[in-house]
This record gives structure tokens, C-alpha cells and sequence, in this order.
């Protein structure tokens, strides 16, 4: 019988709590005096705003809400916020939609009430995945790849904001157009829009009353971009995590499967080995092919395999880390390196299926904590492939037998959280595992899941004990067996 | 009389250790033979090779995740297209079965051991188990210690190593175990009479008949050995009861094999077999007979009985067969008599370079020194001639025959050379080995305390003439030891053959020694060189040593696999087609199972036609993608332009009158590529996606087709129908994809030269000027 618990999730808790924000109009205690966004463009969109806030009020001034429309939610998979000049990010709660203005809120947590008058600038760092698609939709192997990025001109934002900016670099000078619609046109201070270099800046535009209302449509103010593209695009459409910890072994073992496509403009016409090899040789390949990934991994591991669903792949190089000594020890651990070979180059898009797996000394993760008596377990959500946007990822965690008092605490909150049991080599009673599952990941989610746990010295010994209890068995049947005359004739 | 003082033991203490170290023995043999077919796991990975494995393996992972009734039923959709393949319905289901009990088994014990392991070690395991049948068989005609030796044979014997080393996950791989199993309960109901254990051969020739289509073998070896032992007067109640045991549970319990059924009694393969089983009754029934009836009487009834009895069983088969009732002898075992035969009439058996005739070297690389010592073991087996040894006396001669028609039968050849090897180096060994000295004849003159170093050439001569009575003594005690184990009586006290003296003996145990270790470095040499390449994956050598792994296969096979619709329909000479199914999981035309010979042909001619020609063919079944191999940029020898010619045979014979094989040589009637090859040759489908875009590789300096030898023309192959859509690393694997029509309804070459910039030739106006000259 499999006991699946649902916990209930952080994220859930919070919003039960927090319910209010989202139904209520907010209080216009703050004024943006300036707000200007900076996007890097590159296969994922990096959005810097540094928002210079204002109090307007002595009440409900420690909270700061930000909103994003609907598009910018939907691309948006990591948000972080901190203090200029502050050490230490500030508490950002994902709050959903709001109900009247319908835009998506979420609220800063400042690290104290800004008394009236006052002002402050908060930086707020997102990763946006997906955020550019690639024009035209199609190319060939030679061609050179663009990609359109878009986004709201003017921020949404429940307060009012003075003035505002939005710079996007593209990785490239060859910015082939950008577009900016008239009614955006007419805000703006004065020249609308202007490219220097790779980088286009729009704006700085006229105050505005707070735009995260029921009444205003941010849609006639986004803009778009059409860059040239020269990194790849790669996407992880699927990670599944298993890590397994074994006392016996004091091992953690750590497997991934991995689904990725190249998210490139798709492949005009027909792959040509030829042409392939020959710009290879030349060195001219065309940089949204992705013919190797490289993964770095922890620095003890060991024991590396490589595979797809049709068998090893023999292209696969592991480095391990370098070993501590000397000057490499004063710089801490390093990490080892896997570069893998896909078995084809992956062209526009293409899928790739591999799995990844190798073993670690617990102790690089697991301290017991003689306190308590109990052990803790780090395990890392995910080890990112660099600059790579995460679908869907399904990490499980794969306790020993026996372990009781289990806590367990995500590094994020995670979509959905559920306990079963994982029945392996030689157990009686299987092993309490752990799944969580969470959607449009960046490489910025790789925090640790740390559980803490009690195994029971009974717990340890009953592998063994069972193996044994079991060929006793067997050898005293086949004593009896050997003993027992069982001719019929004398 | 001894030659050296032995320390004495209690009898007690010998037997037991003597069976402790058998036990002991036998694991290690058991170990040996596991791990000597270890070595494609080691150099390469835990992988499936070759072509039919993969298919066994898919099967295997349907019966593992779907449940053995699905696996029943299963009808594979995507085999054959578009006609399907019934697969619960045509195959021998005892491997997959097999695996599928072990695969279980394991999970029940909470091991979670994934299913390709299982198939992957299935081979190496049960060449374990029979190492262990061969021992208990060779116990049978000899005693332990050659069992011993016949199982250390068999076990790293390179002739049966060649079928199951770890991941050739064929039915081979547990029949030979099958097939020692059920001769060696055989021999023992035959000695015993026992029903109990003729209905254990039985059970296991059920077995044995679920597993392998070769089967037939015991079908027809056991009532051979019956017959013989008849014509030899050696018929008793033993010999009928096993044999009617065996028959008659084997035969029905056989026919519960879907693939089988009625065939037992409907074919001349099996007829055999009944045949003997009524002969066994008539003279059961003329024994019983003769001992109630007088003499004289029982003679003129007989007489008329078996005359009778005769006509009535001729005329009964001759008309069965006249009405077709019972099937004539089927073209593969005709071929086993004329070699010639399947290359005239079934071209696709023959095209099976497993099916050739072997060559003389192959005997020698797949069973070294047992090839010579099988002789001597089998007239070792003359000197008894017990039951058994009339068996294996029989076995030896049809394997041995079948083995020189079939490359493939040599692996049912092995078990009885390893068998008779044993008794012939087993009796060596007893008698040189053998503390025991005869008494010193009188008639030597050779005085033996004569002062040594007085006449040194007289010594050499005297050795000399020493190591010929030597050498006589041998054969003759060789018999001697055989006969007195065989009898179980204790050597007597003077013994009037044997061995003189320690140092005769050291020569030739050391010399059978030396061969031993001999036989083991080849072996594993062998194995390791030869039979251990999964031929999915290439190895080669780089100029520093170090190892290069070609995985071109897989390469191309998983791009198929990720990066095509799921229902996109690959064309490819049917020995890709199992490994289509398996790594690429897409729908093929024909593949190994090569039972629709239309198909295969149809097949051969697109291949073998010129664009325009096979285009429609491609098109009306519906194929997306044509997938080919191609050696000529590394080198590798198995590509499909040398089997080209196959393709061409196989489709001339359906197609005659539009195929033909001498178009494709040239007028000096050689097989060319270059710029002498024939129009039908380069204008073929198979010759253009071989060779299209290869010269610009070469770029402006002519390519050089690496297994042909040969210069290509300058001027490439153009495409107009189809185009490329992969092409693997190496180049070994392209793949083209099937253009749809033109959108246009344009001729799809018209299409490609006006995408092309080209202007359409003008044809009309010619005609129309000659007109107005008129």
C-alpha cells in the first residue's frame, strides 16, 4: 500500500494568509520617482530594475507591491529584491492575480516601514524564460538567427511613477529593428526611443498615475525588439532528479534525466553532414548549434555514466575535480566538469534525451547532527546547464529504510510535495521517498532541499539481517531436503 | 607396482573430497564461462548486438511491462508495413519467456535489475548451466573427470562463445543448454527405461521446441539413435518406454507452441520421428507376439505381418504426401543437402552470410585443438559402445556434416567435439597420469641397469625405439582405462599394458598440458577479438593505440528516434529492420524476420531502380525516410553497395522482366562504382544516395570510395525525388527523406530544375520544325 501525503505547500499557506492583498485595492503609499529596467538579452532574458521609491504615508509602509502583466508573469521564473546599498535580499512573497486590475502581484517586504518623506531604491533582479521567439520561425544551416524580444513600455505598478526607462541590450550590435507603438511614442520626454551599440533605450517617459488598475490596457505600450541571436537557445523541457542515500555505502547518488530541445529557429530544409563538417572545419559554425553541453558537478563526485535510452554515449569526457592542495585548497572546493557529447549536434529544433548519473561522498552532504541525533541532508534541486530555462523539473529524494521523524524544507515553493515508498535492491519494508515537483525553473533555483532524519541502528542492520534469515532458510531446506529418503522402491 | 609412493587416505575421505572438488571444479568452470563472454560488456557496455537480439529484446521488454497474455497477443503494427506482424503467432517465445520468469523472479526478491541486464547476461548464464549439462552427459559415457574436461571445453570453446557471448540475446543462448539437457535425460531414460525421465526429455524438448527453431534437431537425432539401436538388434523394453515417453508427451506438448502446431504431424521435418515411434510399437508387439506364438508358426507370421505393415505405412505416407497433407521438406532443409540450392531458388536465405558453407580455417579458430581430438574420442566411443556411445557416435557424424554446409551449425557441432575430446584426453590423462607400472616384459632386451654415458648414440637409438613402444602402449591402455572405470573395478595388480617410468609420463602430461594452456589463450584471444564486437557499435584503433568508438548506428538510429513523427515510415534493407524497431522505435518496411519474400523484393527493386521508378513504389507505401549504410568514407565493409547485388537477385526474381543482375556489372562483368560502372548501376537508387555530396568532401580532388578501392566519377549523383535528411559522423548511416508531390503537380525533377534556376529543355519545337521541313 502506498501512503501518499500531500503537504501542504508554503506558497498556499501564504496566499491563505495574505488573501487580502489581491482583493484590496492597494494604498498608494509609495510614488516610484524613477524606475528604469535594464533587459540583457540572451537565452534568457536577465531584467535588472531598480525601482526609487518614495513614502507617501506612515501606515502600510513596509510593504512595496510590484505587479507584472500577464505576459511578463508568464515568462517570469525567478524574482529577486534587495536594498541599494543593503546587504541581504529582502523577503519577496508571490501573491497571484489581482482581482480587480488583474495583474500579478508581488509583495517586498522592506526591511523596515519607510517613514514619509523618505526614499529608498529597491533592485529587483528577474529571469525571464522564453521570453523571445525566433523570426522567422524557420533557417538554415548557414543562416544568421533573429529573435524578438517584447515587453511592456511602461512598468505596471499600483503607484504613481515620475519617470521611467527601459534599456534593452541585445548580445549583438546588429539589432535589426525595434518597434515602439505612437501612444508610447507620445509619453515619452523626448526622443522616444534610441539605439547606441547593441543597446536600444526607451524612454524616459512622462509621469504616469498608477497603472495597475481595472482601466488601463498595457497592451498598446509594449515594445519589441528584433536582435540578432548568436548563443544558443537551449531548453530543458524535462528534469528528473533522483538522489538515493545510502548509509551503508556513505553515498548519495544522484541521477538525472534529462529531455532537451535546441529552441533555435528549426532547421530549414534537411541536416547536411557536409556542410556541417566542412563550417566545423573551417570554424564557422553557426553559434545556435549545440554540438557538446558541459555540466558541472559536485567536486566528490565520482563514478559517472552517461546514457540515452539506446545505450551509453561514448562521446562523454569527465573531469573530476582537482584534487586539494596548495593554492586550489585556499580557493574551496571546485567543482568537476562533464562535457557531453550529444550523439548529433543539435540542430534548431531538435530533442535530446540523456541521463546523467554519479555518486558522491555523503559527507559532502550529510552531517549528523549529534545534538539532536538526527541526520541533515543537503541535496541541490538541480544542477543547472548554464543560462538554461527548466520546464518542468521532478525531483525525488530516496531516504534509507527505516528512516523516521522526517522533516523536509524546499529551497522555493515547490508546485506539489508528496511522500511514497521506494522499493529497492533487497528491501523488506522499502524506503521512504520524497517527490517534488515544480515548473519554469532557472539556473538560479539551484538551492539545496535540506531533510533531516533518524535511522534507527535496528534500521541499518535489517538488510543484512534479512539476506541472512533468507539463505538460512534456503540452506536448511536443502539440508532436510538432501536428508529426507524419498525412494518409493527399498 | 608404482612408479611414485602416493600418501593413503581413508576411501570415506576420498570420495568426499573428490566430490567437494568436482563441486568446486564446476563452479569455476561455471565462473570461466560466465565471465570469457564478459568481454563485450568490458571493451564496449551492457548493450544488445547484432540484428535478431534486438527484436528478441523488444519483445522482452513488451512481455516484461505488458504482462505475458499481451504479450501473447501482440500485434506489431509497425513491422512489415503496412501489413503488420503477428507476433505472439511467429516466433519461438522461450527466450523471451525465460527472461521474462528471471526478470520477475528478481523483482519478487526486491532486486530491481532492468530487463536490458537480464537480457544482456541471459547468454553467459546459461552457458553456465551448460557446462553443467556437459558434465553430467560426458559422466555418462565416461566418467567425472571428463565430464569435467567436457565442460571446461564447451565453456570457453570459442565455437559456442561465437553465439553467446553477454548481449547476443538470442535463442541460441539457452537452446544449446536446452539441447545437452534434454540428450543428457535422455541417455539417462534410455538407460534407466524409465518414463519418468522420458517425460523429463519431454518437458525440456518442449522447452527446447518454445525456444529455437533448430529444434528439429532432437526432433530427428533422438529417433536416429532409436533406429540405430534397432538395426544394431539392440532393441529392449528401456529403449521403448523412454523413446514412447519422449514421443508422445514431446510431440503434443510441442504442438502447444503457437508458431508450431500442427506441423508435428504435418511435416516431412517431423515424420521422422513418428515413424520410428510406430516401428517401436510393431516390434514391441512382435516381441510380446513371439512369445506366445511357437516358433515356426511365429516365423510365416511374421513374415506376412511386417510385409503387410510395410505396404499399409509406405502407402499411407505416399498418399499423405501425394494429398499434400503432409508438407514436403521446406527449402532451408533442402539447402542443407545441395548448397547450391538456396542460392538458386531462395536468394534471400542465401544472402544470409551466416547460411554459407564454412570454411576450413573456421573449424580450427572455433575449436582449436578439439578438432583434432574429436577423431580419437569418437573412436574412443567405438570401444564400448554402449547406448551412449552409439548416440554420440551419430550426433558426431550429423553435426559434423551440417556443421560443413552451415556456419551457423557449427555451434551444434561444438557440444560433441568438446564431449569427445574429453574422453580422448580424459584417457590420455588416466593412463599417464596412472601411478601404476605393468610388470617388466622379459622379451625388452633392453637392459635397463646398464652403465649410462657408455654409449651415447646407442642410448638415442634405444630411447627412440623406447618412445615407439611407448607410444603403442598408449592407445591400447588408453582403451584398457576406459573399459576398467567403465566396469568400476579397481586396477588390478599387474597390469599387462601401461607406462614405464616418470619421465614418458612427464613428457606427455606436460605436452597435454601445454596444449591445454594453448587451447585456453586462444580461446580467449579469440573471444576476445573476434566474437566479442556487438556490431552496433565499431571500435577502432587511433594512430596513438588508444580506443575510437564508431557509434554511427545509434547516432543516426536515436535521431530518428527524437527528432521524427512517431508514425514516419523507414525504408531500409531488411537487415536494419529489427534495429530500426528497437532504437529508433519507427515503422518499418521489411526487417529480419524475412517471411514475406514479395515484400523484401519489392524493397530491392526501389532500391535497384532509378529514381523516377521507385518514387511511385516509395510513395504508395507510404514511406517517409530511406535509410541506408554507407562504408565508403571509413571503410566499412558491410555497407549496403556490397550487398547490393543481394537486392538486385532477390528482386529479379519477382521482377524479371525489370530487374536484371547483368545490367548492373560491367561489360567485363565486374561489380564497379567508378567510372566504368554500368548506367542501371548509377542510375540505381542505391548507388545515388550512397555517393550523393560525396566528392565535395573531397574537395576538387577525386573521391575514393575506401572499401570498393575505386575512383568515383567526378561528376556526383544528383537527387531529385528525395533528399537528405541525415547523415551520421562517420557516414556510415544516411538517412533521405521521400519528397512529397509537387504542390504544383509539377514532375518532381521539372520541380527541382526550375528551383534550380535551369530552363526547362525545349522538346516540342524540334518535332514542330521538322514538320515544316516536311
Amino acid at each position: 500500500m502506498r501512503t501518499q501525503l500531500h503537504l501542504l505547500l508554503l506558497a498556499a499557506v501564504a496566499a491563505a494568509v495574505d488573501l487580502w492583498p489581491t482583493h484590496q485595492r492597494i494604498a498608494p503609499s509609495f510614488v516610484n520617482t524613477d524606475v528604469v529596467r535594464t533587459v540583457e538579452l540572451s537565452s534568457q532574458a536577465y531584467v535588472k530594475a531598480s525601482y526609487s521609491i518614495e513614502s507617501q504615508s506612515d501606515v502600510d509602509n513596509d510593504v512595496f507591491y510590484l505587479t507584472l502583466s500577464e505576459e511578463e508573469e508568464n515568462v517570469t521564473g525567478w524574482i529577486e529584491a534587495k536594498a541599494k546599498g543593503a546587504t541581504g535580499g529582502l523577503e519577496v512573497k508571490r501573491l497571484g492575480q489581482h482581482a480587480e486590475s488583474l495583474a500579478y502581484l508581488y509583495a517586498i517586504k522592506l526591511a523596515k516601514p519607510l517613514p514619509k518623506g523618505e526614499s529608498l531604491t529597491l533592485l529587483v533582479d528577474s529571469v525571464q524564460s522564453h521570453a523571445t521567439y525566433p523570426k522567422p520561425a524557420f533557417a538554415t544551416q548557414h543562416d544568421s538567427h533573429f529573435r524578438v524580444y517584447e515587453a511592456d513600455g511602461i512598468v505596471l505598478s499600483p503607484y504613481e511613477t515620475t519617470s521611467q526607462r527601459l534599456r534593452v541590450k541585445a548580445p549583438t550590435p546588429n539589432v535589426r529593428s525595434y518597434h515602439i507603438p505612437s501612444a508610447l511614442e507620445a509619453l515619452a520626454k523626448d526622443e522616444p526611443a534610441v539605439k547606441s551599440g547593441a543597446t536600444v533605450t526607451f524612454g524616459p517617459f512622462k509621469s504616469q498615475p498608477p497603472t495597475a488598475t481595472k482601466d488601463f490596457d498595457h497592451k498598446p505600450y509594449r515594445v519589441s525588439i528584433d536582435f540578432e541571436m548568436n548563443i544558443p537557445a537551449l531548453t530543458v523541457v524535462s528534469l528528473k532528479r533522483t538522489a538515493e542515500v545510502s548509509h551503508w555505502g556513505a553515498n548519495l547518488n544522484i541521477q538525472d534525466e534529462y529531455v532537451v530541445r535546441n529552441d533555435a529557429p528549426e532547421l530549414k530544409g534537411q541536416f547536411s553532414r557536409l556542410d556541417f563538417q566542412m563550417s566545423q572545419h573551417a570554424r564557422r559554425m553557426s553559434p545556435v548549434i549545440i554540438p557538446a553541453l558541459s555540466l558541472q558537478l559536485p567536486s566528490g563526485a565520482h563514478s559517472v555514466y552517461y546514457f540515452d535510452i539506446v545505450g551509453n554515449v561514448s562521446t562523454s569526457a569527465f573531469r573530476p575535480a582537482p584534487k586539494a592542495a596548495g593554492r586550489a585548497a585556499r580557493l574551496g572546493p571546485q567543482n568537476a566538469q562533464l562535457d557531453l557529447k550529444p550523439r548529433y549536434p543539435l540542430m534548431g529544433g531538435w530533442n535530446y534525451t540523456f541521463t546523467v548519473g554519479w555518486d558522491a561522498p555523503l559527507g559532502d552532504s550529510g552531517r549528523w547532527d549529534e545534538v539532536n541525533g538526527r541526520w541533515i541532508l543537503a541535496v541541490p534541486f538541480l544542477t543547472p546547464l548554464p543560462a538554461t530555462p527548466i520546464d518542468q523539473a521532478d525531483v525525488r529524494i530516496i531516504l534509507p529504510e527505516g528512516a523516521t521523524d522526517i522533516t523536509v524544507h524546499p529551497p522555493f515553493d515547490v508546485a506539489l510535495m508528496e511522500r511514497s515508498t521506494h522499493i529497492t535492491y533487497l528491501d523488506t519494508i522499502g524506503r521512504p521517498a520524497f517527490d517534488f515537483h515544480a515548473q519554469k525553473l532557472t539556473e538560479k533555483h539551484d538551492g539545496f532541499i535540506y531533510i533531516t532524519y533518524k535511522v534507527p541502528t535496528a534500521a541499518h542492520l535489517q538488510k543484512p539481517l534479512a539476506v541472512t534469515v533468507a539463505s538460512l532458510i534456503i540452506f536448511s531446506v536443502m539440508w532436510t531436503l538432501k536428508r529426507v529418503d524419498m525412494t518409493i522402491k527399498k | 607396482m608404482t612408479v611414485l609412493k602416493l600418501p593413503t587416505f581413508s576411501p570415506s575421505t576420498l570420495t568426499n573430497a573428490a566430490s567437494l572438488l568436482r563441486i568446486l571444479a564446476l563452479a569455476a568452470i561455471a565462473g570461466a564461462a560466465i565471465s570469457s563472454r564478459l568481454f563485450a560488456v568490458v571493451n564496449f557496455e551492457s548493450i544488445i548486438h547484432e540484428f535478431d537480439p534486438w527484436f528478441n529484446y523488444r519483445a522482452t521488454r513488451v512481455l516484461a511491462s505488458q504482462g505475458f497474455t499481451e504479450f501473447w497477443n501482440w500485434f506489431d503494427p509497425t513491422a512489415w508495413y503496412p501489413l503488420g506482424r503477428v507476433v505472439g503467432g511467429t516466433i519461438y517465445p522461450g527466450l523471451m519467456a525465460t527472461s521474462g520468469v528471471i526478470y520477475n523472479i528478481l523483482h519478487a526478491l526486491h532486486l530491481p535489475v532492468d530487463i536490458r541486464n537480464v537480457c544482456v547476461l541471459l547468454a553467459p548464464g546459461f552457458s553456465g548451466l551448460t557446462a553443467w549439462a556437459t558434465y553430467m552427459l560426458t559422466k555418462e559415457l565416461k566418467d567425472e573427470s571428463a565430464g569435467l574436461l567436457a565442460a571446461i571445453f564447451i565453456g570457453i570453446a570459442p565455437g559456442y562463445i561465437s553465439r553467446s557471448v553477454a548481449g547476443s540475446y538470442d535463442n541460441e543462448a539457452i537452446a544449446i543448454f536446452l539441447l545437452m539437457i534434454t540428450f543428457y535425460i535422455w541417455i539417462r531414460a534410455l538407460k534407466d527405461g524409465s518414463v519418468l525421465y522420458g517425460t523429463l526429455a519431454a518437458v525440456f524438448y518442449y522447452y527446447m521446441v518454445a525456444a529455437w527453431g533448430g529444434y528439429a534437431f532432437i526432433t530427428n537425432m533422438i529417433p536416429l539413435h532409436a533406429f540405430v539401436l534397432l538395426l544394431m538388434g539392440r532393441f529392449s523394453h528401456r529403449l521403448y518406454s523412454a523413446y514412447s515417453a519422449w514421443y508422445a508427451v514431446g510431440t503434443l506438448a510441442s504442438m502447444q507452441v503457437p508458431f508450431v502446431g500442427f506441423q508435428p504431424v504435418q511435416t516431412s521435418e517431423h515424420m521422422a520421428a513418428l515413424g520410428v515411434f510406430g516401428l517401436l510399437q510393431l516390434i514391441a508387439f512382435v516381441e510380446i507376439v513371439r512369445s506366445y506364438v511357437a516358433s515356426k508358426q511365429f516365423q510365416v507370421m511374421l513374415r506376412w505381418f511386417l510385409v503387410a505393415s510395410g505396404i499399409a505405412g509406405g502407402l499411407a505416407i505416399v498418399g499423405l504426401t501425394i494429398t499434400k497433407t503432409i508438407a514436403p521438406w521446406t527449402g532451408r532443409f533442402y539447402s542443407l543437402w545441395d548448397t547450391g540450392y538456396a542460392k538458386k531458388y531462395i536468394p534471400i536465405i542465401a544472402s544470409v552470410s551466416e547460411h554459407q558453407p564454412t570454411a576450413w580455417p573456421a573449424f580450427f579458430m572455433d575449436l582449436h585443438m578439439l578438432i583434432f581430438l574429436f577423431p580419437a574420442g569418437v573412436i574412443l566411443c567405438f570401444k564400448e559402445l554402449r547406448e551412449e556411445h552409439v548416440f554420440v557416435i551419430i550426433y558426431a557424424v550429423m553435426a559434423s556434416y551440417f556443421a560443413g554446409v552451415m556456419v551457423r551449425l557449427m555451434l551444434t557441432l561444438t557440444p560433441v567435439v568438446c564431449m569427445a575430446a574429453a574422453i580422448a584426453l580424459s584417457s590420455l590423462l588416466d593412463t599417464y597420469l596412472s601411478v601404476e607400472e605393468p610388470a617388466r616384459p622379459d622379451s625388452n632386451g633392453v637392459d635397463e641397469t646398464s652403465a649410462p654415458g657408455a654409449d651415447v648414440p646407442a642410448e638415442v637409438t634405444v630411447s627412440k625405439k623406447k618412445k615407439k613402444d611407448v607410444a603403442a602402449a598408449a592407445a591400447a591402455a588408453a582403451a584398457h582405462s576406459a573399459a576398467t572405470t567403465a566396469t568400476k573395478a579397481k586396477t588390478k595388480p599387474s597390469a599387462t599394458y601401461g607406462i614405464f617410468g616418470l619421465d614418458t609420463r612427464l613428457v606427455v602430461i606436460v605436452n597435454a598440458i601445454f596444449m591445454l594452456v594453448m587451447f585456453v589463450l586462444h580461446c580467449t584471444w579469440v573471444t576476445s577479438s573476434a566474437y566479442s564486437s556487438p556490431s552496433v557499435v565499431l571500435a577502432s584503433r587511433r594512430p596513438d593505440g588508444s580506443q575510437n568508438i564508431i557509434d554511427d548506428f545509434r547516432e543516426a538510429y536515436y535521431w530518428l528516434r527524437q527528432n521524427t513523427p512517431q508514425d514516419a515510415v523507414v525504408m531500409s534493407w531488411w537487415d536494419y529492420g529489427y534495429q530500426i524497431a528497437g532504437m529508433a522505435d519507427r515503422p518499418t518496411l521489411v526487417d529480419n524476420n524475412t517471411w514475406n519474400n514479395t515484400h523484401i523484393a519489392t524493397v530491392g527493386k526501389a532500391m535497384s531502380s532509378s529514381e523516377e521508378v521507385s518514387y511511385p513504389i516509395l510513395r504508395k507505401h507510404d514511406v517517409d525516410y530511406i535509410l541506408i549504410i554507407f562504408g565508403g568514407l571509413i571503410g566499412y565493409s558491410g555497407d549496403d553497395i556490397n550487398k547490393f547485388l543481394w537486392m538486385v537477385r532477390i528482386a529479379q526474381g519477382v521482377w524479371p522482366d525489370e530487374i536484371k543482375e547483368p545490367n548492373y556489372f560491367t561489360p567485363r562483368g565486374e561489380y564497379k562504382v567508378d567510372d566504368q560502372a554500368s548506367e542501371a548501376m548509377k542510375n540505381s537508387l542505391m548507388y545515388k544516395m550512397s555517393y550523393y555530396r560525396f566528392n565535395e568532401l573531397f574537395s576538387g580532388s577525386p573521391a575514393f570510395d575506401r572499401v570498393r578501392n575505386q575512383q568515383l566519377p567526378r561528376e556526383g549523383p544528383k537527387l531529385d525525388y528525395i533528399e537528405e535528411a541525415f547523415t551520421s559522423e562517420n557516414w556510415i548511416v544516411r538517412i533521405y527523406e521521400v519528397k512529397k508531390e509537387d504542390p504544383l503537380g509539377r514532375d518532381l525533377k521539372t520541380a527541382n530544375a526550375f528551383d534550380g534556376g535551369k530552363k526547362r529543355k525545349p522538346s516540342k519545337p524540334t518535332s514542330r520544325r521538322r514538320a515544316l521541313t516536311a
